[in-house]
């Protein structure tokens, strides 16, 4: 029989607050890399998109995995404390910039999709502007400290079962054949597809290193949510939709429904439910870790800087969109190659380390 | 916790309902039909079949013209008495001039993206006047004219005399499948619906198939398992139809199995003139370049890209080969 005391229940808290944290980074992870199978890799490589996807998952998790190798040696639970061991006090700075960075330009990027699917997805009256300051509204109202990681923790079964209804209602459309000619309409347009995909998914995964570990599964089985939603997506799209049909041109919104565009109304409402809650979430969620970094505290600071931030993301609604899509994607590409050296270097600092230990020791 | 939990799949249970209320019945032109005709001069004409909301069971025909589709449908939306949605459309009817002369994809396109649009509205070609057609477009059973379009049009599908097509099916072929549509037609005593017009690749209508050859490609398909067919010398209810059309280097084969469950023909003599139709159905599609049977879509699995496949003479040579065609006969015991 278990017991219950003022101990316990603490600890349990902590535990809950952990998952809850998790579930709100798998959410992030989930949505940066989902959008970009949408809008980049399907695009580009039409029907060989369903393996091009989870090969564009390779490199993030390649630095996923070393980094994860790296904590694990210096006994890190976060990245930040895994660069404080082995850089100092600048690394973490450093690392802390590069994700916060990261962060700024995927909630911007999130808002501009919000924004887009209530204009051009779902058809609502308003323009972009005003449904930016609509969601700013919303923002500032949800950005409590806890309240929005308990919230993505708790409808994370209502966003599985949504997800299950589209995959579901994909099965009587799905044609085996479509999957094929395996190079799709060319190995060009595959290995561009491959090469963005990779540059722009490689910085999603990197967020779940900045959380504790909770004690249930390891650092392996964060990634698999993220893995999961892309690979699925990107299968369900090819199964249903010919190659040039997925690679037609299309405007922000409706390339972002590109898998439910040929399903009924109601499966259709219910993608753009899902993608409009999981962006909106996500926004707030990425406003508030960039709040928390920037001023390095949870408390009332963290708070008023992440409603500040949360403003600046819909402040950019207010440049012209196609601008500000290509602009934040560049920054991402080149904050994950920014990231890639710096996981390198930190690789190398570790085995450094490691090294001198053994000499020590010896 | 468990209270919250609840509460969340009320509020999602109550979301599903929330769309109803945003768009009340009479404040909006629900088409159950939309129609598109092109007269001598190039004039397009589009119709649709809207209820008037006066009596039980009475619907209106607006029609407007345009230099193109697209103006076409944006003057039949400014006609329309109320808010015109696309929403419970049931049939997009082309005229055999639409279907014939200029390609149908563009069109459908047009239609697809329009953010309103009932993606599971059927696809139909007509060859008789759109507005004396849409005039006829009544229940013809119960009061609302999209259940009894939806009785009917089921009913036929599952005979096998009308092929399945909607817009969405429609807008996700490629080159690896051609286009077919049923065929509607005015009656004194309102409309009918049998056979189908059959596309080329370039999504033009090039023919029309008959009832019994629909079936026959209904069985084909797989669309159709089991049901009573039409042969030259009578009916067979066939029981079972198993397998289908398959394309090897040099020709296409169609190895069959029919169990007869009651037949008023010799075994013999159902062998010979089902394989005969099919032959004739066969060389019927050819000529018409309809690849109706998807037949090109099995040979994209032994290329590496689309270009190679093109290059190899894909999908045009599924329309060049030869037919091998086999059948055995299962008579009842």
């Amino acid at each position: 029989m278990t017991t219950h005391n003022a101990q316990t229940r603490a600890a349990d808290r902590l535990l809950g607050e952990k998952m809850c944290r998790r579930s709100m980074l798998q959410l992030l992870a989930c949505v940066g890399a989902a959008r970009t199978t949408l809008t980049v890799v399907l695009p580009l490589a039409g029907s060989a998109g369903w393996w091009a996807v989870p090969a564009s998952l390779l490199p993030g998790a390649a630095v996923y995995a070393i980094l994860a190798l790296t904590m694990r040696s210096q006994k890190a639970e976060t990245l930040t404390a895994c660069a404080r061991k082995l850089l100092g006090r600048t690394g973490e700075a450093a690392v802390r910039w590069l994700m916060t960075a990261f962060v700024l330009a995927e909630g911007v990027l999130n808002v501009t999709a919000l924004v887009s699917l209530f204009t051009d997805g779902i058809g609502t009256e308003g323009t972009h502007r005003t449904l930016a300051l609509l969601t700013l509204a919303a923002l500032l109202f949800c950005l409590d400290r806890d309240g929005l990681p308990r919230a993505v923790y708790l409808l994370r079964w209502i966003t599985r079962g949504m997800l299950a209804i589209i995959a579901v209602s994909s099965l009587s459309l799905a044609s085996a054949d479509r999957l094929f000619p395996i190079l799709g309409s060319g190995a060009d347009n595959v290995w561009t597809a491959i090469w963005r995909g990779a540059v722009m998914m490689g910085l999603p995964p990197l967020l779940l290193l900045t959380s504790e570990p909770t004690g249930r599964g390891n650092r392996a089985t964060d990634l698999l949510p993220m893995v999961g939603v892309c690979a699925g997506i990107a299968l369900v799209t090819a199964l249903i939709m010919p190659g040039q049909m997925m690679q037609a041109r299309r405007a922000l919104a409706p390339s972002l429904l590109t898998p439910v565009m040929a399903h009924s109304s109601v499966v259709r409402l219910i993608a753009a439910s899902l993608m409009m809650m999981t962006l909106f979430l996500s926004a707030s969620g990425e406003a508030q870790l960039a709040g928390h970094w920037l001023t390095n505290a949870g408390n009332s600071a963290g708070k008023w800087s992440a409603r500040v931030i949360g403003g600046l993301f819909c402040a950019a609604q207010f440049v012209d969109t196609g601008r500000i899509w290509s602009v934040f994607s560049k920054t991402n590409q080149i904050l994950f190659l920014a990231v890639l050296a710096a996981s390198i270097f930190l690789g190398l600092a570790a085995l450094i380390s490691y090294g001198r230990r053994k000499r020590c020791g010896a | 916790m468990r209270c919250i939990r609840y509460m969340l799949c009320l509020a999602l249970a109550l979301l599903c309902c929330a769309s109803c209320e945003a768009l009340p019945g009479e404040e909006h032109a629900f088409a159950v039909a939309l129609g598109v005709d092109i007269d001598d001069a190039g004039q397009w004409l589009v119709c649709a079949r809207i209820p008037s909301y006066q009596d039980e069971g009475s619907y209106q025909t607006i029609s407007a013209q345009g230099d193109t589709p697209a103006t076409a449908l944006t003057h039949l939306d400014a006609r329309s008495p109320m808010q015109l949605h696309l929403g419970q459309l049931r049939l997009l009817i082309f005229s055999e001039k639409v279907a014939q002369e200029s390609e149908v994809a563009p069109l459908m396109r047009l239609l697809a993206e329009r953010a309103d649009m009932r993606q599971q509205a059927l696809i139909a070609v007509t060859q008789d006047g759109l507005t004396a057609l849409f005039d006829q477009l009544q229940p013809r059973t119960g009061t609302r004219l999209s259940k009894s379009l939806d009785v009917l049009m089921e009913s036929r599908q599952t005979q096998g005399v009308i092929p399945r097509m909607t817009l969405g099916t429609a807008m996700r072929m490629d080159d690896r499948q051609a286009l077919i549509a049923p065929m509607i037609f005015s009656r004194d005593e309102g409309f009918d619906v049998r056979g189908a017009a059959v596309f080329d690749a370039e999504m033009r209508c090039t023919g029309t198939l008959t009832e019994a050859e629909t079936q026959l490609l209904a069985l084909l398909s797989g669309q159709m398992k089991k049901g009573a067919i039409s042969l030259a010398s009578g009916t067979v209810d066939i029981q079972a139809f198993r397998g289908s059309p398959r394309v090897t280097s040099d020709s296409i084969v169609c190895d069959v199995c029919v169990n007869v469950a009651r037949a008023e023909l010799p075994a013999d003599t159902i062998r010979d003139e089902l394989a005969e139709a099919i032959l004739n159905l066969a060389g019927k599609l050819q000529a018409a370049g309809c690849d109706a049977l998807g037949l090109a879509r099995q040979t994209v699995y032994s290329y590496p890209d689309v270009t190679a496949w093109h290059d190899a003479g894909w999908p045009s040579r599924a329309l060049a080969l030869p037919w091998r065609v086999k059948v055995t006969v299962q008579m009842p015991a």
